[in-house]
């Protein structure tokens, strides 16, 4: 089951960095923080789950967002 | 093979190489574990400070000056950030820049940073959700030391709260809470931010804790029975307080909320 969550979250991450929508890697970043939060609290760490899931999932994800509406949203690469 | 790339492959081989370094005493473990303040602080934590969670009881019982690190580097980040945005603010676009904007027909005025947003999730949701929310943060900020959770966890939550305040006000749907109650407001926010990390500096010095030691004492004179864990949660509530809004204020700037 860990090997699971770890896998899913390191497809997630990968998505993230290799796409071209920064919206859509937004979302997937979010989406890998909910992964490790479940991963901490498997790992009897649910302060730490608390807190990724707090700071990963909700407060970073606005700020990405705030700032891909302020800017551009596609990578212009 | 251009040289930029073979650049970034040699630097890329470099920090791969560094962070074996970094990780091989772990993944080689010839000298065992130092044991000697784990095993005391496991014996010792949860009886000296009251708090049944381990956790909080060394990070705020014992490590109360790490913690207020922590919420320096927090302070001068959200400073750092809060500064930017109002520079961002404050100068639109122009010159060169503007030019190469309105090139590219990506340019839009300041009026139009500030268009509401209207969606049946955001008029119907925000607003209601965010007593919720903010009941949350504030248990899990309150009962830190009992149960996972404190401070920063409890202060990011009550931060999520505030930010769905927020929202709820900008799309103008039904049940936000009105412009006039202004506790929600960057000004509250950046006061509250700011007695909150008072609050905190004056806790964690060790002049503090022997006075509140003295408080215990007297008030078990009295008859009156303080018990040991109420500085570990008077911390977590400055804590929450200080992390939440400081949150909150960069968050409820960002999303343009300071006109109100």
């Amino acid at each position: 089951m860990i090997e699971f969550v770890i896998a899913l979250a390191c497809a997630g991450s990968a998505y993230a960095l290799l796409s071209k929508d920064l919206l859509h890697g937004t979302i997937a970043l979010s989406a890998t923080s909910v992964l490790s939060a479940l991963l901490f609290f498997m790992l009897r760490a649910p302060d730490v789950a608390i807190t990724e899931a707090a700071v990963g999932a909700g407060v970073s994800t606005i700020i990405f967002v705030w700032a891909i509406r302020e800017t551009d949203r596609k990578d212009g690469r | 093979m251009r040289r930029a790339d073979i650049a970034g492959t040699l630097a890329g081989i470099v920090v791969a190489i560094l962070s074996c370094a970094v990780v091989a005493p772990v993944l080689l473990p010839d000298v065992p574990w130092p044991e000697a303040a784990r095993d005391l602080l496991a014996a010792r934590g949860l009886g000296e400070t009251g708090a049944s969670n381990l956790v909080s009881a060394i990070y705020l019982g014992y490590r109360a000056f790490d913690t207020l690190g922590e919420t320096i580097v927090l302070l001068a980040a959200l400073a750092g950030a809060v500064s930017l945005i109002g520079a961002a603010r404050d100068t639109p676009l122009h010159g060169e820049e503007a030019g190469v904007a309105a090139d590219r027909g990506d340019y839009r005025g300041p009026a139009d940073k500030r268009r509401r947003l209207h969606t049946e999730i955001m008029d119907s949701i925000a607003g209601k959700l965010a007593p919720i929310v903010l009941l949350f943060g504030a248990y899990v900020m309150l009962y830190g030391h009992s149960s996972p959770g404190g401070g920063f966890q409890g202060g990011v939550v009550i931060a999520s709260g505030v930010i769905f305040i927020a929202i709820g006000r900008r799309s103008g749907g039904i049940g936000r809470i009105g412009p006039r109650l202004t506790v929600f407001g960057p000004r509250a926010l950046s006061r509250m931010e700011a007695s909150a990390f008072a609050a905190i500096v004056l806790l964690s010095f060790p002049v503090s804790i022997s006075a509140f030691e003295g408080l215990r004492a007297g008030a078990s004179a009295v008859g009156v029975s303080v018990p040991a864990v109420s500085y570990i949660v008077a911390l977590n509530v400055s804590i929450g307080l200080k992390v939440g809004s400081g949150v909150a204020l960069m968050c409820v700037m960002m999303l343009g909320g300071e006109s109100e």
